[in-house]
């Protein structure tokens, strides 16, 4: 568990009142862009005194599977929670600069987080399935946002299965406790949870990391079927897997992004030295 | 090594050896005293009896009974003194409260002292007496065949073995019967510490939840926030007779406005809840804060708000937790005796009510241990009571643990070996 994840649950649930946006308003030429999922312009991030984020410029398409790459503590998760404003949960997370999705200002004083997480989905590195049933955790985020009626919960929860690959192994034991499946089916699960609410990006951190490599497989099938309908966010720390299944992909390094690109340039022609060094694992 | 070192080692091998073997013979000791002396005395009667014996007087309207002579049952010992004329037996015994009494051990379906009817003046006169197994008689009173009285009894320095036959050979009907039902029960007791448990729970569990989620999820880290906890601390630590006497000088004002006066089950529920609070506070907590953040973070990256992540994911997770924390509460009011003398007061109640004083199954030991004549058979027959109470209670609460710990196990699939840094 990485070390942005592993603060505690206390510190997830007090409301961070220090996490003060300085935010420069940008009139973003992608504003209203179809293509643009986000749009980052100068994006500072510091843990109090630590600057984990330096001066990040990059456009996220839409509707296509972006990773980013790069060793551990280079920021790329830390990036990557900037997008459903995870990082508001940490004290003393501070984030400058300007991330437009859609047109607004994410981090802008009218932004709904709870809404803004309901549209921008996340998948953890570990597989998180509530210790709840099946059916359940697919149908938690409908239910919190007030959807009663049984008619409605059922066709999601099989919509979302079934767009997660999972509905075929689980649809005769929907009431079985989630924590019972596999890590894989647990994953799957996870998606199928973010899903259920109807996001058009998902974002996913390491989320196979913790996987056999069968399942693995199953996972990236997933995301392939996936990315036609959603901007799929991906984080990983398998070069192949980044290969195998973006279609760009951003190195990271101590916090700068080094390059950003469709991935099939950065892998086989990298501009950078230090990309080059990193794929053919020179370090990392 | 040298002798003095291999001597050194012995010694001190031993000492840690007899200082770990204390701790189990006080243990066995304890339970040997209390099995010896309550073993015999506990069963159903016991449990399920009155305290008090009640005095019954009953009279009979009949002029004369019809002659028969029943035949008492084979069970009967030597001991048993048989009425055959009367059909009943009688023999002379020490009562669970020690006093020398003379016990009716068998009693015929048709005996004519089945008859009779209460006369003492009150509620219950009129009714059918009852004269059954295990009630005392005191004194008989019967007329001859020419009518003169006589009376018979333990009253009159009788023993059993004298009386019956006077009453079988003398006597043409009964007039007066005076015994006693048995006492030495505790389930007016047990009743009561039952009331008080479900009282204190109702109080004490929702504050303590709601305590603990505060502090634990809502509260700012600051100043006010460490003030409260170190008082929840501080107050774990108060002995339990101060918690006593705050009930009667802060908590008794406080319900007599709703008409409660003087020492009831309600204001010895109060003063549990309190007493409680801190244990159950922490406890918790504790089951809070093993809630794995993972699960909070998920429910916050679906949409959901904070107060909806702590009711909806995270108090359910620590359900197990918060459940074992309310078995341990309920061996704390088992257990506790100081907190409820003056509270509930020491006046043990055959029928007892919330509105009234009553005594827990540990105060009763206390009363009955505090006179001149302890009487150890009774306490140690309710301490053996106590005993199993907090032990099956302890048990569920390592089962409980025990069933947590399995499922925490099965929902964190095998860590990656190697932990990444924060990327």
């Amino acid at each position: 568990m990485s070390a942005s994840t592993r603060q505690s649950l206390k510190s997830l649930l007090t409301i961070n009142k220090n996490a003060a946006h300085s935010v420069k308003p940008v009139q973003s030429l992608v504003a209203g862009n179809d293509d643009i999922a986000f749009s980052l312009r100068n994006v500072n991030l510091y843990y109090g005194g630590f600057q984990a984020l330096k001066n990040i410029n990059l456009d996220i398409p839409s509707r296509r599977v972006t990773a980013f790459i790069g060793p551990s503590g280079c920021g790329k998760s830390t990036l990557l929670r900037c997008f459903n404003r995870m990082n508001d949960l940490i004290e003393n997370c501070r984030v400058e600069g300007s991330i437009i999705r859609n047109g607004i200002e994410l981090y802008g004083d009218s932004v709904d987080v709870v809404d803004l997480r309901t549209h921008v989905g996340m998948v953890f590195q570990q597989p998180n399935p509530f210790p709840k049933s099946i059916y359940d955790n697919v149908a938690y985020g409908l239910v919190c946002q007030g959807i009663k009626n049984r008619k409605v919960l059922d066709e999601a929860v099989e919509s979302s299965l079934k767009k997660a690959a999972l509905w075929d192994e689980v649809k005769d034991s929907l009431r079985r406790d989630a924590t019972q499946l596999s890590g894989g089916q647990q994953q799957r699960l996870c998606i199928a949870r973010a899903i259920a609410l109807e996001p058009d990006v998902i974002l996913m951190d390491e989320p196979t990391s913790a996987l056999d490599p069968i399942a693995t497989a199953r996972i990236e099938d997933l995301i392939a079927q996936l990315k036609d309908e959603y901007t799929i966010v991906i984080v990983t720390h398998s070069m192949s897997q980044a290969a195998r299944i973006s279609d760009k992909t951003a190195f990271f390094l101590l916090g700068d992004m080094i390059e950003f690109g469709p991935t099939d340039d950065i892998f086989q022609n990298p501009r950078d030295k230090r990309t080059e060094d990193y794929i053919t694992g020179k370090f990392g | 090594m040298t002798r003095a070192r291999k001597a050194k080692d012995i010694l001190m091998q031993s000492i840690t050896w007899a200082a770990s073997g204390l701790s189990a013979w006080v243990l066995i000791a304890i339970l040997v005293f209390i099995f010896t002396n309550g073993w015999k005395l506990l069963d159903w009667s016991v449990l399920s009896g009155n305290y008090h014996a009640r005095n019954i007087v009953s009279g009979f309207v009949k002029e004369s009974f019809d002659e028969s002579v029943f035949t008492p049952p084979l069970s009967l010992s030597a001991e048993d003194i048989v009425s055959v004329k009367f059909g009943f037996a009688v023999r002379d015994e020490v009562d669970k409260q020690k006093n020398h009494v003379h016990t009716i051990t068998w009693v015929d379906d048709r005996s004519p002292l089945r008859e009779g009817t209460i006369t003492t003046a009150g509620a219950a006169q009129g009714d059918p007496a009852p004269f059954a197994s295990g009630m005392s008689v005191n004194k008989i009173v019967f007329s001859d065949a020419d009518g003169r009285e006589e009376t018979v009894g333990r009253l009159k320095q009788q023993s059993p073995r004298e009386w019956v036959p006077i009453l079988d050979s003398r006597a043409a009907f009964i007039k007066e019967f005076h015994g006693k039902e048995p006492g030495g029960g505790m389930r007016g007791s047990l009743l009561a510490t039952l009331m008080l448990i479900g009282l204190s729970l109702l109080f004490s569990v929702p504050v303590g939840i709601f305590a603990a989620v505060y502090l634990h999820a809502v509260a700012k880290q600051n100043r006010l926030t460490k003030f409260i906890r170190s008082s929840i601390e501080l107050l774990a630590g108060v002995p339990s007779i101060i918690f006593s006497m705050m009930g009667i000088t802060l908590i008794f004002p406080l319900i007599k406005i709703f008409g409660l006066g003087g020492q009831s089950i309600i204001l010895g529920g109060l003063t549990m809840a309190v007493l409680l609070l801190p244990v159950l506070i922490r406890q918790t907590e504790e089951a809070l804060r093993a809630v794995p953040s993972s699960y909070a973070q998920a429910s916050l990256a679906l949409g959901a708000t904070q107060t909806e992540t702590l009711f909806r994911v995270v108090l359910p997770s620590a359900k197990n937790g918060i459940f074992s924390a309310c078995l341990l509460a309920v061996s704390r009011i088992v257990g506790e005796s100081a907190a409820l003398i003056f509270t509930m007061g020491t006046a043990i109640q055959d029928f007892p009510k919330l509105t009234e004083g009553s005594t827990s199954l540990a105060v009763q030991i206390y009363v009955l241990m505090r006179g001149e004549n302890p009487n150890f058979r009774l306490a140690s027959a309710i301490s053996i009571v106590i005993l199993i109470m907090i032990l099956i209670l302890n048990l569920t609460v390592k089962i409980v643990s025990e069933l947590t710990d399995r499922k925490g196990n099965a929902s964190c699939p095998p860590r990656r070996v190697k932990a990444s840094k924060a990327s």
